[in-house]
């Protein structure tokens, strides 16, 4: 049966579309690949810095053949900025020590400064004295550039998981973002991202790619600068941003803080900006916790699960969750966070996505309870920030 | 394996854009067999490629464009770096379905017979394409397999992540396929049994195509981690409703909807309102409930994957069966008022 539409055009019509077809092909077999866009960046292995590399064995051999004594003193460990995987940790430097043993960390913490990782009278923020919670014991990692300490305290009633952090180069503090790409619609679970980049210690940032305000900084380039309004702001200034700088310090903007894009451009190069955070308010400020009562993110009136990141020196920093636990509910506005972050010895700190995205995995697995349906269950998240050994890494000699 | 499978003077062939060529070629022949069986010209099937080629993926990579505005950059950069992103495979269907409608404008063919010979070379298409991706090393499943037993074929493939690390996901890819597999089974069935009215003869298998893939990409399309979420730019107040349901699921619940609506609707105009139409019309509902809540939503925030997708899988074949049964029904309704379809014969 033919239908009325069943007249065949010329043959000269067949013979053009034909051609077409082939050259869609061909197009088809040279473009079309879309399973390899985004995570074809995500095979990137971590290169060798073979310039720094070549140059220490230089100096090496150099001395050698002069039978000049090196001034060397130490070597001094540092991960490579383009790379996205760090070196591997060392089974041997973790360690598990009783949660009603808590002195014990002492000694952990006399070989951190054995290492130099610690000054002598550096301040820490684990308290032997504290009310430690019984559902998890005490976690760490240690070796010659890494310190990291995780602990679960009673704060106010409530189950406040820790990590203290100190390690001995800034390239050791990074950012990662799923398929190391800016703006992939992929998330994926932390402990993943954990793995996949050989972190020590992961945890969760501001979930950037959940909302579309907030300045974005990733890989020193801004990548996120929404002039919209919104709030009576623009997008970009509706919240208060944090900064990481390549030494390993946090720089803020204000709610509200106005200036163009060369002009953010030129102070994200100038700082020295690594990457950002974009989530807070700030918390603590020089010591003193910071009151807020209105806030475009974090739902800041309400009793939730919060988390966020405070710095107490150079290179040392202070992560602090409140999660839900039996028996005892997270329930703290931001300011009631606040104030219970700055008991701690921190001179900043920055609120960072609580809720059902808080989360530290440490190890193999997650350390806090994680907020997402019956606290069993990850939320898959678009990045996080992390911190990892630098043994391994580049090989610097500190001459002093 | 390795993804690259030709290199020569510089231009790279990859093996993924192979088997989707493969696909592509399986379809047109496909179509062009079902088409010239129907005694036409192969003018009209040769037109659609380029055409449909051409606004598939103009359409595909404008949705993938409009939920990943950031990972582009810009929107030119979206149609001119091809080695960056994706495409929406509900795109690709919109513009076959686009370029199908403007040769029936053209007056070349039917739209709706051209899209009954394309409907099962399509599922080829599809099948290809998702088993390309294991060329890719990037099965895009959410469920990690941590079971020994379970980590193989086809439940689940490995992936490895930037440090080397071997990771087992479930297969989304691998059952997507074999669920096109078996939908290109049946809508070839459909097509050759089916009986069609004086009235409208065409568009019934490829209303079919519609409802089954609709149900399998409401399951498949929810165990990808990068399924684009669906999101408004203007009424953003609505994404706090939406913003766990992907495009897909969504396109998939719209197309579903519009066949039970057309052969509800249509048999209560052929023979009056009985009471199978507004049962299907409730199991509908029942079936958005329980795939989109029951299912969707719980299955992103607990762990209880076997039975969410238990739930879903069950209430998306149930649609699916009930979607033909629908079909059946209006077929009853033109035959009571006296317009026995015809059964028609192919050779």
């Amino acid at each position: 049966m033919k239908g009325k539409h069943s007249a065949e055009p010329p043959w000269i019509f067949s013979l053009c579309m034909i051609i077409s077809s082939l050259l869609c092909l061909v197009w088809a077999l040279l473009q079309l690949h879309p399973s390899s866009g985004v995570s074809g960046q995500s095979a990137n292995s971590r290169s060798v810095n073979t310039v720094a590399e070549v140059e220490a064995v230089v100096q090496r051999l150099t001395s050698a053949l002069e039978g000049a004594q090196p001034e060397v003193v130490r070597i001094h460990y540092s991960i490579p900025e383009e790379d996205t995987v760090a070196p591997p940790p060392l089974e041997t430097c973790y360690g598990t020590i009783p949660w009603d043993q808590p002195e014990l960390v002492l000694e952990v913490l006399d070989q951190a400064r054995e290492y130099g990782l610690l000054g002598e009278d550096e301040t820490v923020a684990f308290d032997v004295n504290a009310e430690f919670s019984d559902d998890r014991d005490i976690e760490y990692y240690l070796d010659e550039t890494i310190l990291t300490l995780c602990w679960k305290e009673i704060v106010d009633n409530r189950v406040c998981s820790f990590v203290e952090v100190k390690i001995a180069d800034a390239s050791q503090f990074r950012r990662k973002f799923a398929d190391d790409t800016f703006g992939s619609p992929n998330r994926y679970y932390s402990t993943e991202m954990h793995k996949s980049t050989n972190a020590v210690v992961t945890m969760n940032a501001d979930f950037y790619q959940h909302r579309d305000f907030g300045i974005v900084v990733y890989q020193r380039q801004l990548r996120r600068f929404p002039l919209e309004p919104s709030q009576g702001m623009h997008k970009y200034n509706v919240l208060e941003n944090c900064f990481v700088t390549a030494q390993g310090d946090f720089l803020y903007t204000e709610l509200g803080q106005e200036f163009t894009q060369e002009e953010l451009e030129a102070w994200i190069a100038e700082n020295d900006i690594l990457f950002s955070i974009s989530f807070g308010p700030v918390l603590v400020k020089d010591g003193q916790p910071r009151q807020i009562d209105r806030y475009l993110v974090g739902e800041i009136m309400g009793g939730y699960v919060r988390a966020g990141i405070g710095q107490m020196g150079p290179l040392h920093y202070l992560y602090m969750c409140v999660s839900n636990a039996p028996h005892r509910v997270a329930d703290w506005t931001v300011n009631q966070f606040a104030n219970a972050f700055a008991r701690k010895p921190v001179q900043s700190a920055y609120c960072l996505d609580g809720g059902q995205t808080a989360e530290i995995v440490f190890r193999d697995g997650t350390y806090n309870y994680i907020e997402y349906m019956f606290n069993t269950n990850e939320r898959p998240v678009s990045d996080n920030i992390y911190f990892a050994t630098a043994i391994g890494g580049v090989e610097t000699e500190v001459r002093e | 394996m390795n993804a690259i499978a030709i290199y020569w003077l510089g231009a790279e062939i990859r093996w993924s854009a192979v088997i989707i060529t493969v696909g592509i070629l399986a379809c047109l022949c496909m179509t062009m067999a079902l088409y010239r069986g129907r005694g036409h010209g192969g003018a009209a099937v040769w037109m659609l490629l380029p055409l449909g080629f051409i606004l598939g993926l103009f359409l595909g990579r404008l949705l993938h464009w409009y939920f990943n505005t950031e990972l582009y950059g810009s929107f030119a950069r979206a149609f001119t770096d091809f080695s960056l992103g994706s495409y929406v495979l509900p795109g690709v269907v919109l513009g076959i379905w686009l370029a199908a409608g403007l040769e029936g404008r053209m007056g070349l063919c039917s739209r709706d017979e051209l899209l009954d010979c394309l409907a099962p070379g399509l599922c080829l298409l599809i099948l290809f394409t998702r088993l390309s991706a294991f060329f890719d090393n990037t099965c895009r499943s959410r469920i990690l397999i941590e079971s020994p037993a379970w980590q193989r074929l086809p439940f689940a493939v490995s992936t490895a992540d930037a440090a080397g690390n071997v990771v087992w996901r479930f297969a989304s890819f691998m059952t997507e396929a074999i669920c096109m597999g078996l939908i290109f089974e049946l809508l070839l069935w459909f097509y050759l049994q089916r009986r069609s009215t004086p009235r409208e003869p065409w568009g019934h298998t490829w209303r079919m195509f519609l409802l089954w893939f609709a149900a399998e990409t409401v399951v498949t399309d929810s165990t990808r981690y990068d399924s684009p979420l669906m999101h408004f730019h203007i009424f953003s107040s609505l994404n706090a409703y939406s913003s766990f349901i992907s495009f897909a699921q969504i396109f998939a619940a719209v197309t579903a909807l519009y066949v039970v609506l057309y052969y509800t609707v249509r048999s209560i105009r052929a023979g009056g309102m009985k009471l199978w139409q507004p049962a299907a019309w409730v199991m509908f509902a029942l079936f958005l409930y329980t795939a989109g809540y029951l299912g969707e939503y719980k299955v992103q925030r607990t762990n209880m994957y076997l039975r969410c997708y238990l739930i879903q899988s069950l209430s998306c074949l149930v649609l699916a069966v009930m979607g033909y049964l629908v079909y059946l029904g209006w077929e009853r309704s033109l035959s009571r008022r006296g317009k026995k379809p015809k059964n028609e014969v192919y050779e």
